[in-house]
């Protein structure tokens, strides 16, 4: 069987014509430049910016609830409290947003690169995923306080079964969005953990790969814990207390 | 303040101009149809576009646009496809009417070629635009002993694919 000479290929690849003919016009290519990205920091940014559009509309939301509610003060306070939630959680995304590494393409290889995308999203994007499953939780809640003011004109007292069904809702709805969050997001850093590992297979630093995939699982469970126990924390002081 | 922004629009594009090869090659490399190379192009002109304030002139306009090119290339992630196990589709998949308009050998050593994973790819790559190990080493952030073994690794790697496909 006759041995493959690269070099032949090498030398056809370089003389290939057709890479030099198929020339993007200057109007396209003043097009392109005005797109928006579509890599990993165009994500992270894109998700930030519809979450925080989100949770304006809730927290402006509130604020009407406020003023619907200002004569009942129980209900007045944890509005406000739902209301200050809100606002914590939209300072945490722009904190977050304001953290996404600018990353100049020229400026480093690709290895450093990878590094910078997988370290942000596990040190710093996890927290920002569970902020924004509180969205449809808040969102939730504060259409349940438009339904009761008018349907009766304030909270009514709940029974068991209410206390279930809301609590059910507030919970699986808060889960449901963290899910569809982090399998998304996890589906885009595997890419970029897949190829850091490619780089690094016989290098000693893979084990900094596996750091970073323990420092995900450690964060992503204690945020979980907080959000969670805080979560239950709502619910009870909403229906119980 | 305009004119200085049309001026350096106008020197990128002239760069760029000078430069399409590098673009037509990467796009082509990282793609399995028209479709997805029409995007890498779009999103590797973007971020040459981002990067350009920052490009010191330390290194050849090409130089720096390989690295961007691979770069974006490399970070570039697929979409999660409701109801579709995009795992099931091999990166190796391409569309056959893709590569019609090159020669014999470049159809063969792209079909090897698309067998190679994302890093292989890049330095295989700048092997065929024939850098120096330094180049790709810098590019890549390998050392240069790293990727002579991993060039000969790759070299027979794909010289077994050729051969399968010839």
């Amino acid at each position: 069987m006759e041995e493959i000479n690269l070099e032949k290929y090498k030398s056809a690849w370089k003389k290939e014509q057709s890479f030099f003919e198929e020339k993007l016009s200057r109007d396209r290519i003043l097009k392109f430049m005005q797109l928006t990205s579509k890599n990993i920091s165009g994500l992270f940014k894109k998700s930030l910016i519809i979450d925080i559009i989100i949770k304006i509309l809730v927290s402006f939301s509130f604020g009407v609830l406020l003023i619907l509610y200002s004569s009942q003060n129980r209900i007045l306070l944890i509005t406000a409290l739902l209301f200050l939630l809100t606002i914590l959680c939209i300072i945490i995304q722009i904190k977050i947003y304001k953290k996404i590494p600018d990353v100049k393409n020229g400026d480093q290889n690709i290895k450093m690169l990878l590094y910078s995308y997988i370290d942000f999203y596990n040190r710093k994007f996890v927290l920002s995923l569970l902020v924004a499953s509180f969205s449809g939780t808040l969102f939730f809640i504060s259409g349940s306080f438009y339904y009761f003011y008018y349907k009766y004109g304030t909270i009514r007292s709940f029974q068991y079964d209410d206390y279930l069904v809301f609590g059910i809702i507030i919970v699986f709805s808060f889960l449901l969005s963290a899910f569809i969050q982090f399998r998304n997001f996890s589906f885009h850093i595997r890419q970029l953990e897949n190829s850091l590992a490619d780089i690094e297979q016989d290098s000693i630093n893979e084990s900094k790969l596996k750091h970073y995939k323990k420092l995900n699982r450690r964060n992503s469970i204690i945020y979980s814990i907080i959000l969670f126990a805080g979560l239950l924390l709502l619910v009870l002081f909403l229906f119980v207390i | 303040m305009p004119k200085i922004n049309r001026d350096i629009k106008t020197e990128f594009l002239d760069e760029l101009d000078k430069h399409q090869g590098i673009l037509q090659k990467i796009s082509f490399v990282y793609s399995r149809n028209s479709v997805e190379k029409e995007d890498l192009c779009q999103e590797i002109i973007l971020q040459l576009w981002k990067s350009y304030p920052s490009f010191k002139r330390e290194c050849a306009f090409s130089t720096w646009m390989y690295r961007v090119a691979l770069n974006t290339a490399l970070s570039l992630t697929k979409k999660p496809k409701l109801f579709i196990n995009t795992e099931e589709i091999p990166d190796s998949f391409f569309d056959v009417e893709y590569s019609m308009n090159k020669s014999e050998s470049i159809k063969i050593l792209y079909q090897a070629i698309s067998h190679l994973n994302k890093v292989e790819k890049a330095i295989i790559l700048l092997w065929l635009e024939d850098k120096s190990y330094e180049e790709i080493s810098d590019n890549i952030g390998l050392t240069v002993k790293n990727i002579s073994v991993r060039l000969v690794r790759i070299k027979a790697k794909l010289k077994e694919l050729i051969k399968k496909f010839q």
